[in-house]
């Protein structure tokens, strides 16, 4: 016995199946560990299984060929199927999850038929493939003698070549879909796994066929085949796992490089887990969205951190990713927990498994603000410039009477292009230095503006920049130096946040006006482009302002010739006229007044022709005084002036009409200054107008009621001049009071409408001024001054 | 009142009016002579008529104030009332500078042309009774012999008759005799009518 197993020990068999064994539990223990490693390498848990039970049944078979005897050659060939069992268990295991390729109900149906083997191994005796094993004969094998049975083969082994027959089917069919489906790696893992699988089996059931038949008296040596299955699948697995691993090596320093390349190009990387809605994103990414570090994000997170117009888009681009062909591509505004606001675009990839099931979106996010702007900057300044074009063409021949509207339309446009909120158009003057804003666009709400605005008390300092032919910009109130304080108040208080102001200038004109335009809603930068075109708008406007401004004072001059003309006209002719009519007059009156005598002379009766003739002389008369009254009137250069009280002159046209006004029950409240210094002047010329003003206040009274009737004069002393005011308590005056000096019109139904012409000539020939204004209770007050007499002058 | 004698010329280039003056005027008793041109006026006047004009002073042949001028410059001396449909102050102060004894405007006033033109024919008539009254004393101091003539200026210078005899160097009776002479061709009784009349006639020593 002991030399018995010096002997087996030394033998090649028990060396080349303890050596099997050996390498088969080899292979299974890496892949056991393997599996430790990474839970989710099902294929090679299967496969350390496989190689355990393929180690057992070697181990088995290496007991079979060394039995001693028939019952025990019987007993250990029963318990060898229990490895064998699991061999094929695991075998079918391995191939459904390393090829992902294998029919269930094959895999089924083998486990099913071997399980029934198992039972019929153990209920039947001795073995499932024999029904007796009467005997073991001696074998020479490999230099020893191993135990080759003498049997009854059972009727039931069939079935057992039938499970092999069959998982053999299955391993093929798997092996052939794989092939079909996969890709160059795939198929040689179907060929080199599959194949060699499928020899192997075929071996072994031949082997076996023949020995449990008895038609070969051989040993039985079926674990070797499956050992040699172990190695190949071992060797392909082993390679997969070596490949797996510098795939994660290189998998790894391409992350840490994508990392390291993302972080500098400032890109976040990010990954969403779909089945787990779980994103996970680089710390830079989490500052990207403005999300605290540790916040688990899921998708409705992360459209969260977007601004409202922009969740639904998102959330259509990546829908559509996981529909399509998993491109991911979309462009965003995020939302920053302060308020800010920020553009991000965002590429990736969508990963599917085998079935085209997502089952992750990963990708990278950069902040596309700056882009964004320059790109909405590069936009609108191509529009204002389409606009600019626009409008300069269109300003070319504006007709003067529809220039303020189409500056506010301008106006309109300009605002609209570049989101303005509100545009002003201010003139000022040297006589009116404050701004009046004569064009304005504004969008509809906000407060209302002031027409008016004290600049020097409000907006000192950037009326001095306005005035010195600066351009104001800012883009918010911050932005104002210290010493436009005053300006920064009232900006706030107007509501503005940001905006520009170019000064008015045309062809070298001196400066009058300015060009706002006003953010109101919220801060705007304005860049030099813009402020540069906003210039040219600016000297359309001012050229065109200017132009309407000359053709005014064109107009004016020529009315004030015509005027002058006319008056002139009307002088020359009423010298002429007076001429013309007086001829006929004259003739009227001496032929009447001859008459008279001779009608004197008549006898009774008479009396009758003589009133007639008395009344022609008495009209003929006053005809003629008219006349002359006119004629002295429009007589120039004969005014004899000198100095004069103003006092005396009124005093002086009041005692004449004294009778006049008495009979038409004018009173006269007098408030004559005391110490009125003199005057220079014409004394009729001066009577001739305060007395046309006396009558004309007693005429606007005629239908007031006799105690509301009164005329009030005063006069008072102003710089340089004296002033005589006469007021009545009449009707008041036409809407626009200079119309009344203006020759032949009248107010009176039998009037010349030359009264207050005359008197305006005259004291504008007196260097004076006469005016009109209504009084503030009521009625209207007449004003003239004139110059008081120099010492020189003084008599 | 009475009426002046005398003529009153009228002289306007409108017929109408110098028509419808004449009817006023007549009227007036004045004796009345209408005329619408210069020429016809010049033909007409006489120099020796007591007489006044009314004249206008735009007439289209000739000025009325040049007219005034020329008749000035002829040595007759008419007093003037102008008419004026468009006069002015400077040439009313020039026609009256002229001589002119009214300046009116038309349409003249019976009121006003009435007392102008019965003043005027007073004027003509003081005029032409001093022009009367000159003529005689200058026809009687032509009677005096060249002797009567010195002593007169003599006497008139105021000198005593011792004086004078002694200037003319003559005895003072002689001077005596010569002054009685004086006295009487020039019908004075007195020494001063003797030397208002002198100054009438212009005789200095």
């Amino acid at each position: 016995m002991r030399d018995g197993v010096a002997r087996r020990r030394m033998s090649w068999v028990t060396i080349i199946w303890s050596m099997s064994a050996a390498v088969s539990l080899t292979l299974g223990a890496i892949h056991f560990v393997v599996w430790l490693q990474d839970r989710k390498a099902w294929a090679n848990l299967w496969f350390a299984l496989l190689a355990a039970s393929v180690a057992g049944f070697a181990g088995f078979e290496l007991a079979v060929l060394q039995a001693q005897t028939a019952a025990q050659y019987a007993t250990l060939h029963q318990w060898g199927h229990v490895p064998l069992f699991f061999t094929f268990v695991s075998l079918i295991g391995f191939i459904m999850f390393y090829f992902r390729s294998g029919r269930a109900w094959l895999a089924w149906t083998v486990i099913g038929l071997r399980l029934v083997v198992l039972l019929i191994n153990f209920t039947f005796g001795p073995t499932f493939n024999f029904r007796a094993v009467t005997g073991i004969l001696p074998f020479q094998f490999l230099g020893e003698t191993v135990a080759v049975p003498v049997v009854v083969p059972s009727p039931w082994a069939r079935l057992g070549e039938g499970s092999a027959l069959l998982l053999l089917v299955f391993v093929l069919d798997a092996s052939i879909r794989l092939w079909r489906r996969g890709d160059a790696n795939e198929r040689r893992r179907a060929l080199v796994v599959g194949g060699g699988i499928a020899l192997f089996i075929s071996l072994s059931v031949v082997n076996g066929l023949l020995i449990h038949s008895g038609t070969v008296h051989a040993p039985h040596f079926v674990s070797l085949f499956f050992v040699l299955i172990v190695v190949a699948m071992g060797y392909e697995l082993s390679r997969d796992v070596i490949h797996a691993g510098r795939m994660a090596e290189e998998l790894r320093e391409n992350a840490e490089g994508m990392s390291l390349a993302a972080g500098a190009a400032q890109l976040a990387l990010w990954r969403w887990d779909i089945a787990r809605d779980v994103i996970w994103v680089s710390p830079n990414g989490r500052q990207l969205y403005g999300i605290p570090p540790g916040e688990v994000i899921s998708l409705q997170r992360f459209l969260d951190t977007l601004h409202p117009d922009d969740r639904e888009p998102a959330r259509q681009a990546v829908m559509r990713s996981l529909e399509g062909d998993g491109a991911f591509h979309s462009e965003y505004r995020v939302v920053l927990p302060d308020g800010a606001v920020r553009w991000i675009g965002a590429r990736g990839k969508v990963e599917f498994n085998g079935q085209r099931e997502p089952l992750c979106l990963r990708g990278v996010s950069g902040d596309i603000t700056e882009r964004k702007r320059i790109e909405s900057e590069v936009a609108e300044q191509l529009r204002f410039e389409i606009l600019l074009a626009d409008l300069s063409a269109r300003f070319v021949n504006v007709p003067a009477e529809q220039l303020d509207d189409q500056i506010e339309e301008a106006q309109r446009l300009v605002c609209e292009c570049l989101h303005v909120d509100l545009a002003s158009l201010f003139q000022w003057s040297v006589e009116d230095p404050s701004f009046t804003r004569t064009h304005f666009w504004r969008l509809s709400e906000g407060p209302p503006l002031p027409m008016k605005i004290d600049a020097g008390e409000h907006l000192p300092w950037a009326r001095q920049q306005l005035q010195a032919g600066k351009t104001v910009v800012f883009s918010s109130l911050d932005e104002l130096p210290p010493e436009a304080a005053r300006d920064k108040e009232h900006f706030r208080y107007l509501g503005i946040k940001s905006g520009v102001g170019i000064p008015l200038s045309a062809g070298g004109a001196p400066l009058v006006g300015g060009l706002t335009f006003n953010a109101i809603r919220e801060e705007r930068v304005w860049p030099e482009e813009i402020v540069k075109r906003l210039r040219l708008v600016a000297e359309v406007f001012a050229n065109a302002l200017a132009r309407k401004r000359s053709e005014q004072e064109a107009a004016q001059h020529r009315a004030e010739l015509a005027h002058l003309t006319r008056v002139n006209t009307l002088s020359e002719l009423s010298g002429s006229l007076a001429h013309e009519l007086n001829q006929p007059l004259g003739i009227i009156l001496s032929n009447a007044q001859a008459a008279q005598d001779i009608v004197a002379q008549m006898p009774e009766g008479a009396a009758e022709l003589g009133e007639i003739l008395a009344d022609i002389v008495a009209a003929d008369r006053r005809a003629g005084e008219v006349i002359q009254r006119l004629r002295t009137l429009l007589k120039r250069g004969e005014s004899e002036m000198l100095p004069l009280s103003l006092n005396g002159v009124i005093e002086e046209v009041l005692h004449l009409a004294h009778a006049d006004l008495i009979g038409r029950g004018v009173t006269v409240v007098r408030a004559l200054a005391p110490d009125l210094p003199q005057a220079t002047g014409d004394e009729v010329q001066l009577q001739q107008v305060v007395l046309n003003l006396v009558l004309n206040a007693a005429d606007a009274m005629s239908a007031n009621p006799p105690d509301a009737r009164r005329i009030h004069i005063a006069t008072t002393r102003d710089e340089g001049v004296v002033r005589a005011s006469i007021r009545d308590e009449g009707g008041g005056l036409p809407a626009d009071p200079e119309k009344l000096f203006e020759p032949f019109y009248t107010t009176k139904p039998h009037g010349l409408g030359m009264g207050l012409a005359i008197c305006r000539s005259i004291i504008t020939a007196h260097a004076g001024r006469l005016w009109a204004e209504p009084h503030p209770d009521h009625g209207a007050v007449f004003h003239f001054e004139l110059p008081i007499a120099g010492p020189t002058e003084k008599l | 009142m009475s009426t002046p004698g005398g003529i009153v010329y009228l002289l306007d280039d409108e017929p109408e009016l110098v028509k419808a003056l004449t009817r006023l005027l007549r009227g007036k008793h004045f004796d009345v002579r209408g005329f619408t041109s210069v020429r016809a006026f010049l033909e007409a006047f006489s120099p020796q008529d007591t007489a006044c004009l009314v004249l206008d002073v735009t007439m289209p042949e000739l000025n009325g104030l040049e007219l005034q001028r020329q008749l000035t410059h002829q040595g007759i001396l008419i007093p003037i009332i102008f008419l004026t449909g468009n006069g002015d102050v400077p040439m009313s102060v020039r026609a009256i500078k002229a001589g002119a004894t009214d300046f009116l405007i038309k349409p003249v006033d019976a009121a006003v042309l009435v007392p102008a033109v019965r003043a005027a024919l007073q004027t003509a008539e003081t005029q032409r009774q001093t022009i009367a009254e000159t003529a005689a004393l200058a026809a009687r101091f032509a009677t005096l012999t060249p002797r009567e003539r010195e002593v007169m200026a003599h006497v008139v210078a105021g000198k005593l008759n011792k004086q004078i005899a002694a200037d003319l160097g003559t005895g003072e009776q002689n001077i005596k005799l010569h002054r009685a002479h004086v006295m009487q061709k020039m019908r004075v009784v007195s020494l001063a009518d003797l030397v208002r009349v002198a100054e009438r006639l212009d005789i200095r020593k």
